[in-house]
């Protein structure tokens, strides 16, 4: 027998095959069922999946894993903002003085040029002498004083050692002579806190130094008429 | 005045069922449709009781899903399909069920006598006997091909139906008929030799 009669004969076959019938009581059974499975319905999801047999061993397994991972995670550090850290206090950098020194000072020196114009030449010459003596040393400090009155900030513990040891000196310079800028005021570290710190400050030169001066006074003046007014005013 | 649901078609008795739910419409198309899935999924699972189980799932889905049912299609090609997909997932249940028992590793596949005995008495013996050997060949062809030669030469379902049941193209149905008939003459092909 060939291929193709083989063929044939098998479709023959598969027509011809007994047909199954389904049992008697089918209808009935498929009944029961579908009326069985009514009332299944009503049950929500939640108590379909919580049904003991059904997905309770997973459900802990995977609540228990959780757990775990978080009682266990050893790498968890608590990140803290960068922009909410308050910044680093220097201890090295030192203000030397602020502008209300500064104006302070250059009074002074006005009030002793206006006072005493004779005993500035003898005190001049006693500088020149001192000058002659340790010319190295002055003219260190010299340049030392002119960066600390115009940055108003220097910075270095050395600086300190030196402010500190020729402190009578420097006094004494800044007695004699007018021109140099006053001497810078040392600040131990303990003593400097954040609010203090004045990140705004810049170096003026004397003109603006005397306008600023010039300003103030214009501002107590309007400030004391300001206030006579109200005082005769009021009865 | 009650209606005559015999006359009405499928498609007229489920639309019934959908818009009045009576389920005197539903009981007819149960007793239309009982046999011939029954048959198409034992031939498919190749076991009885399975296959009771299956088609009353799929009477099952019928019921309570019925306004799933859109009038553009035909009754038979739906039922057919839910009862198709419920077979395939029957068939890969017990599949892994055989694969993991203990009992059955290493055995042959069983096969399983029908018991309805109704059918026994008018059965001749060489064609009982033969009708095993095919269902045994049956269930040895893919799975994917043995659905489509069911459905075309048990079932007698024309090309169209078949891919719409099957839910492909309808030279993929041709195909894959060709590809289980030449499976199936594998198989039987010492029976035919003489």
């Amino acid at each position: 027998m060939n291929d193709e009669n083989i063929n044939r004969k098998i479709l023959e076959d598969l027509k011809n095959l007994p047909k199954v019938e389904a049992p008697k009581n089918f209808e009935t059974e498929l009944l029961r069922k579908i009326n069985s499975s009514d009332k299944t319905k009503g049950k929500s999801f939640w108590e379909n999946l919580l049904t003991p047999p059904k997905l309770v061993p997973a459900a802990v397994a995977l609540a228990s894993a959780i757990i775990i991972f978080f009682v266990v995670d050893g790498n968890s550090e608590v990140m803290e903002d960068p922009l909410n850290i308050a910044p680093r206090l220097r201890e090295d950098i030192l203000i030397t003085e602020t502008m209300d020194d500064v104006i302070l000072q250059n009074e002074i020196e006005e009030l002793n040029k206006r006072s005493k114009p004779e005993q500035k030449s003898s005190r001049q010459e006693s500088v020149k002498e001192n000058f002659k003596d340790k010319p190295a040393e002055i003219e260190k400090r010299d340049t030392e004083n002119m960066l600390g009155s115009n940055r108003g900030i220097i910075s270095g513990e050395s600086y300190i050692e030196e402010t500190t040891v020729d402190t009578n000196q420097s006094d004494e310079v800044q007695r004699t002579e007018g021109n140099f800028a006053p001497a810078p005021v040392s600040v131990s570290p303990q003593e400097i806190n954040k609010n203090s710190l004045n990140f705004m400050q810049r170096s003026l030169s004397t003109q603006e130094k005397q306008e600023v001066q010039q300003l103030k006074m214009k501002t107590t003046i309007k400030k004391d008429t300001e206030n006579q007014q109200k005082a005769d005013k009021t009865p | 005045m009650e209606r005559n649901f015999n006359d009405l078609t499928d498609e007229e008795l489920i639309l019934e069922f959908q818009s009045s739910g009576n389920e005197k419409a539903f009981e007819i198309l149960v007793s239309r449709f009982k046999n011939p899935l029954i048959n198409f999924v034992y031939r498919f699972l190749g076991d009885y009781d399975s296959c009771v189980d299956v088609v009353q799932d799929t009477f099952i889905k019928v019921y309570r899903y019925k306004d799933n049912y859109s009038s553009l299609a035909k009754f038979s090609t739906w039922i057919y399909t839910i009862a198709g997909n419920l077979a395939r997932t029957e068939y890969q249940r017990k599949r892994r069920r055989n694969f993991f028992s203990i009992h059955d590793y290493g055995e042959e596949k069983k096969t399983f006598d029908i018991p309805d005995e109704a059918y026994r008495p008018d059965i001749q013996t060489d064609m009982k006997m033969k009708s095993e050997i095919i269902q045994k060949a049956l269930l040895k062809v893919r799975d994917t091909y043995r659905e489509a030669v069911i459905l075309r030469d048990i079932q007698e379902l024309s090309y169209e139906e078949i891919a719409e049941i099957m839910k492909i193209e309808i030279g993929t149905v041709k195909s894959r008929i060709n590809r289980g008939r030449a499976e199936l003459q594998k198989y039987l092909k010492d029976i035919y030799k003489d």
